[in-house]
């Protein structure tokens, strides 16, 4: 894919790209290549001077049962935020498609949760569930059960879960709806006529074509339940109780800024950016492929 | 749907009005919450209808807030949010258009490492920046929270993938009418660009606008916050004690900007999302 | 295998009628083409029989069965539409097989069919492929396996020709009809194409506005049009129409206007000719030329000539062939030639 037709100067080119360049290497590549040099060094309990120490912070790292257990909490925790957001988003996208005058006004409905910061989203949930005076906490009291988020692992994760999932079902919805409304209505009909009931044609014809959003919408969600819910984990749970919501990017921001261990910091921002450089490619990858019907 | 008997349109409609209530009432909740005092949520159950205080509160909120009035945290949210919606629609645009209309030694090193910075999120790279912006001076500061935020892989993409599809007579006929490259470009592909340019620009205002974590670490002085990061100031360490009906207000305050941009501009909204995305 | 009924068949969008009560018996085998132009309801009358749209008002049958409150996978038909609307992600082969696994019919049994007509439409070779590897009267074939699989007892066909090009259509219009006479399946097919309507049908529809204006065969719709409408599409060249004040001797009581065929015109001299005018153009066709005559009151008349192109502005004169003139009256209908 080339211009077949340019323009030509000498210098007019790069003054274009000066300024990206100039904040992509000062903020980006400078700070990476930072990442990566303090990875491997061990700074003095004063913060004086720093000790090369090679590979050992890395190393240190995958033998660091906090460290493993954060893992294991970041896969819970995106499985679960993906896998609840994209199925009540697909639900009610199908469900709006159905709808063949007031998919519309249901989208407008449906969309604007997008707009609400992760954080907000946050102190939403955190003041409905508020162990003392939350309305849910009240409710469910009134049913026998006792909520406390603030001593209840599962309950913490359920409810930044829950929270996380709730912004992201807009977005889901609109790419699933758009992808819906894309499929034919007479290649619905066809398979109507041979004989296919609604259940029998969803999951037979509008699924399989359905996949390449789905497949989209997948590494998108893992992304954003990897990176852009730090907010909510923040403003919930700050990471607890203990470290049972700690996920791979709160224990980079624990570690670094309040526990101020530069090397492990350094080292697992380096690791998470082997992560980001995966998901990133598959992505990439992925979109190259896309099939086209 | 092909079937149009029965109960099934019915249910249908139901389902999703009973979607559409469970996706609004966090917001629901929280409106009523800036309406009422704080004894009427520190006794649940809190009502569901709201109540009366509403001006008290957000006018409270807006001249006193917590620790920071919402007045201020509004102005530094715009100011942020703009200034890096701004900053990053004009360098990207630029980027582009270079990248795309000149043939230049180093053309391919810029495009792949304007690539590369897709995978270098804010959260993967939080330490090292901000010891950058101490050195250079940017705490609590606009600049120190915008800058680190501007360059943006994705914008750039876009506009190349858009002047990509625009024809080369454009470019020949502005050549042989005499126009130099920054006279095609102000005349020729910014107007023709607008609606991308405005679809992109909702996009990154709610994303600049939603920003927690950098501003976050970047501002220690209270009268820096914005107000989505600076929510979580106003609760103190014991939260019963939080000031509930401020920071509800506060909240509203915060999501009014981005929702209202996503309603009112929604068609836009919907082919930013989903143009940025490809 | 059945006979399709439509009964005072009604359908109206909220407060708009669009279907003003339609009434056709199909015959066991027959096919039968209904046509018309852009927006006279034809395809909503199809989409109605397949139960794809609801009827306000009136009784549909197929095989004796009223079928109104049926959903369309409940009427045994098939469809083939007008942009075949294959399921893109499967072969052919599960294309061909698809309504087949759903009435749980034994794997053997599917397979005969499938084979049966990837036979009978040429489609043996393409069998593993997917739809976006096929050409369009390729994909035709396989919108026309699919139903044909099915062993219905009636067939629908929704404008299937539209999306090919001119010389496929005039070759898959003769296999339509040559698989609809072998198969003997009843079947409604709808086009906007006169052409096609002529060649194939048993009986004509000739629908106009929602009102069905003529039922027939063929060429008693084009010898004995029953309304100004029928006369003017069925046919091209299309029909002259002119005023009675041209030809008295035809003008019965009542009649408004007068219908006459090019090819029942002749071009004889101006003098003492029945109708005469001057040359406005000619379009040569090759075996045959179209004369367009302005006559005095302006109005043109075409006339097919088998001689060669004339002079613009030449005087002419045209005889009539007995027994050829269409009277209308001013409602439109047919009136009794005097």
């Amino acid at each position: 894919m080339e211009k077949q037709v340019t323009f030509d100067s000498r210098w007019l080119p790069y003054l274009l790209v000066a300024p990206q360049l100039a904040v992509t290497l000062v903020f980006f590549f400078w700070p990476a290549g930072q990442a990566v040099w303090q990875s491997m060094y061990l700074p003095d309990p004063f913060g004086l001077s720093s000790q090369f120490v090679g590979a050992e912070n890395f190393t240190y790292l995958f033998g660091d049962p906090y460290y493993r257990a954060s893992f294991v909490t970041t896969a819970v925790f995106s499985t679960l935020v993906t896998l609840v957001s994209m199925s009540v988003a697909l639900f009610l996208a199908v469900l709006a498609d159905r709808v063949i005058k007031g998919s519309g006004a249901y989208r407008t409905l449906l969309i604007w949760p997008y707009a609400v910061a992760p954080a907000i989203a946050g102190v939403l949930w955190l003041f409905m569930f508020n162990p003392s005076i939350g309305v849910a906490t009240y409710w469910l009291k009134g049913m026998g059960y006792d909520w406390n988020h603030v001593l209840n692992g599962g309950e913490a994760m359920g409810l930044v879960v829950v929270a996380s999932a709730w912004k992201q079902i807009s977005y889901n919805f609109l790419f699933f709806l758009a992808g819906l409304q894309a499929i034919p209505r007479s290649v619905i009909e066809a398979a109507a006529i041979d004989g296919a009931t609604f259940a029998r044609r969803f999951w037979t014809i509008v699924f399989p074509l359905l996949s390449p959003t789905t497949f989209f919408l997948l590494v998108v969600n893992v992304v954003y339940a990897f990176f852009e819910t730090f907010a909510v984990i923040h403003t919930i749970t700050g990471g607890g109780p203990q470290q049972d919501t700690t996920i791979l990017v709160y224990k980079v921001f624990k570690d670094g800024f309040v526990g101020q261990d530069l090397g492990s910091s350094a080292a697992q921002s380096v690791i998470l950016l082997f992560l980001v450089g995966i998901l990133t490619i598959v992505q990439f990858r992925f979109i190259e492929r896309r099939v086209h019907y | 749907m092909v079937e149009k008997r029965g109960w099934g349109m019915v249910l249908t409609h139901l389902v999703l009005i009973l979607g559409i209530a469970l996706v609004c009432f966090p917001i629901w909740f929280a409106f009523v919450a800036s309406t009422v005092t704080q004894a009427d949520i520190v006794r649940p159950p809190m009502p569901l209808i709201p109540g009366p205080h509403l001006v008290e509160n957000y006018a409270k909120a807006w001249n006193e807030g917590v620790n920071a009035p919402v007045s201020t945290m509004l102005f530094n949210s715009s100011v942020m949010a703009l200034g890096i919606t701004f900053g990053k629609l004009a360098i990207s645009i630029l980027s582009a258009f270079a990248i795309v209309y000149f043939r230049f030694p180093g053309r391919t090193l810029c495009f792949w490492l304007i690539f590369l910075t897709l995978m270098l999120p804010v959260e993967v790279r939080i330490v090292p920046t901000y010891e950058i912006a101490a050195k250079l001076n940017m705490l609590n500061s606009y600049p120190g929270l915008i800058l680190p935020l501007i360059a943006s892989a994705t914008a750039t993409f876009l506009f190349r993938q858009l002047f990509m599809t625009i024809p080369d007579e454009m470019v020949e006929a502005a050549r042989i009418d005499g126009a130099g490259p920054m006279r095609f470009f102000w005349d020729i592909l910014l107007p023709m660009s607008r609606t991308n340019i405005a679809a992109l620009f909702v996009i990154l205002f709610i994303y600049s606008w939603n920003q927690y974590l950098w501003p976050l670490l970047i501002t220690t002085e209270p009268k820096m916050n914005t107000i989505v990061m600076g929510i979580k100031q106003m609760f103190p360490s014991g939260d019963d004690w939080a000031d509930w009906p401020v920071i509800m207000a506060t909240a509203m305050l915060a999501m009014l900007p981005p929702v209202a941009v996503v309603v009112f501009m929604q068609r836009l909204f919907v082919k930013g999302l989903i143009e940025s995305e490809k | 295998m059945a006979t399709i009924r439509l009964d005072a068949v009604r359908k109206s969008y909220g407060k708009t009628q669009v279907i003003h009560g339609v009434d056709l018996d199909v015959a066991d085998g027959e096919l039968i083409v209904i046509v018309g132009p852009s927006g006279c309801g034809k395809s909503t009358l199809l989409r109605m029989v397949a139960g794809l749209e609801t009827v306000t008002a009136g009784e549909i049958s197929i095989g004796g069965r009223v079928v109104n409150a049926l959903e369309p996978r409940e009427r045994d038909i098939a469809m083939v539409f007008q942009n075949y609307a294959l399921y893109p992600h499967m072969s052919v082969r599960k294309n061909l097989a698809y309504g087949l696994k759903i009435a749980k019919m034994p794997g053997d049994e599917i397979e005969r069919r499938v084979q049966k007509a990837a036979t009978m439409l040429q489609l043996g070779d393409y069998l593993d492929r997917k739809p976006r590897q096929l050409s369009g009267g390729q994909r035709q074939r396989v919108a026309m396996g699919r139903a044909i699989v099915r062993e219905p007892a009636a067939f629908l066909f929704d404008e299937p020709l539209s999306n090919l090009d001119a010389k496929l259509r005039v070759q898959m219009r003769m296999e339509i009809k040559a698989l609809q006479r072998e198969l003997g399946v009843t079947s409604l097919y709808v086009t906007h194409d006169q052409v096609e309507a002529m060649t194939m049908a048993d009986r004509v529809v000739v629908m106009n506005g929602g009102i069905a204006e003529q039922i027939g065969p063929p060429l008693e719709v084009y010898r004995n049009p029953a309304s100004l409408f029928v006369a003017g599409f069925i046919g091209s060249p299309p029909m002259n129409f002119l005023a009675p004040s041209l030809l008295p001797d035809f003008a019965g009581a009542g009649a408004t206007t007068l219908g006459i065929r090019p090819e029942h015109l002749t071009l004889v001299s101006a003098e003492g000719a029945p109708l005469s005018g001057r040359v406005a153009f000619c379009e040569a066709l090759g075996a045959d030329t179209l004369v367009h005559v302005r006559m005095n009151d302006d109005s043109i008349l075409v006339v097919r000539s088998e001689g060669d192109p004339l002079e613009t502005g030449a005087p002419v004169g045209m005889a009539v062939e007995p027994g050829t003139v269409v009277t209308f009256g001013a409602d439109g209908r047919r009136t009794m030639l005097a």
